[in-house]
């Protein structure tokens, strides 16, 4: 039977990659996460009965509390890193991301599983876990223990998101009337609409795109670094560069107690951080 | 000014421990989501009008 871990947010670029993975798997794990600073990770779930609907009942869907485990992440060697990469301890998404990353990478070590997917996209590529730097540093972790990680859709156009006439309250209107023809070709949500699964292929930034994902105000913190401050200060190439040193180093240390938990799945730091399921 | 202003605000976040800092961080995107709304409801407020104005005409 062939199977596949899916990171499954519910978003329109997740609920794409699981569709495209769909038509060749026999089996998808889609794992959905929350945290303290993430409210209704359970939305995911909408998505996930309108998989269900289109390709049968082959979805096995869970959703894990990685509180513990962003934490520990988040301050692992804390004094080190501040003294070696400063303000590139508060890229919060990447961090999050990476606990994310960890509990499936565990997932698929407990369920032996030899796949992992997600929705990565390369239209939002100041988040660490959706630039390509980032993405080969994850890519090398999971390949050290055996485990194939692809992103379908990163290739993917991005829709147009809020527009103006959005943000002056004139969503629902312009929800309605939305003119799907405007879209460039070949975004998640047309792939979305062509499969049957949803009945617009522009939902980003509309009601019914909260509907079916998580509310997170937490990159509010790294956008004020990345896009505020160490950006338009030292440039783009730097923040990879500086993307790239910091989670090398993060993942890492943190192979290392991987390792442990591959060994003994049961006990150890690791087995501590991972064992909450909501 | 503003960059002097993060570099304050991201020194005080990066000293916080955990619970603090997501905390910190939701408040300050309600604060966001605040400015940004009353931003937008005065532009619509002004859309409207001018509207308003020109159907008047």
């Amino acid at each position: 039977m062939k199977e596949v871990a899916v990171l499954f947010s519910g978003g329109t670029d997740s609920t794409a990659a699981a569709a495209l993975l769909a038509q060749s798997y026999d089996r998808l794990h889609l794992l959905s996460y929350g945290h303290s600073g993430i409210f209704r990770p359970e939305n995911s779930r909408v998505n996930v009965a309108l998989l269900r609907e289109r390709f049968g009942d082959r979805f096995v869907h869970e959703v894990f509390d990685v509180d513990r485990l962003f934490r520990w992440i988040t301050y692992l060697d804390y004094w080190e890193n501040l003294r070696r990469f400063g303000f590139f301890n508060l890229t919060t998404c990447g961090l999050c991301k990476l606990s994310m990353h960890v509990r499936t990478l565990a997932y698929c070590l407990e369920h032996g599983l030899s796949e992992v997917a997600d929705g990565a996209n390369r239209h939002m590529s100041h988040f660490p876990a959706q630039m390509r730097e980032g993405l080969d540093e994850l890519r090398a972790m999971y390949e050290r223990f055996g485990i194939a990680y692809t992103n379908p859709v990163f290739d993917y156009d991005s829709p147009d998101g809020l527009d103006w006439s959005h943000k002056v309250g004139l969503v629902r209107e312009k929800e309605a009337n939305r003119d799907d023809s405007e879209t460039k070709p070949r975004t998640t949500g047309r792939l979305l609409t062509e499969l049957g699964i949803l009945e617009r292929e522009n939902v980003k930034g509309t009601e019914t795109d909260r509907r079916m994902q998580a509310r997170c105000f937490q990159l509010t913190l790294h956008n004020a670094f990345a896009l505020g401050y160490y950006i338009p200060r030292y440039g783009e190439d730097a923040y990879r560069r500086g993307v790239q040193r910091f989670y090398r180093r993060k993942i890492a240390r943190i192979s290392e107690y991987l390792e442990d938990f591959r060994q003994h799945p049961e006990s150890g730091v690791l087995a501590r951080m991972i064992d909450q399921k909501t | 000014m503003k960059r002097f202003f993060l570099f304050f605000l991201l020194l005080f976040a990066l000293l916080l421990p955990w619970r603090a800092r997501v905390l910190f961080t939701e408040g300050l995107g309600w604060v966001l989501q605040g400015l940004y709304g009353v931003y937008f409801a005065l532009m619509r407020l002004l859309l409207k009008n001018l509207e308003r104005k020109r159907a008047d005409e």
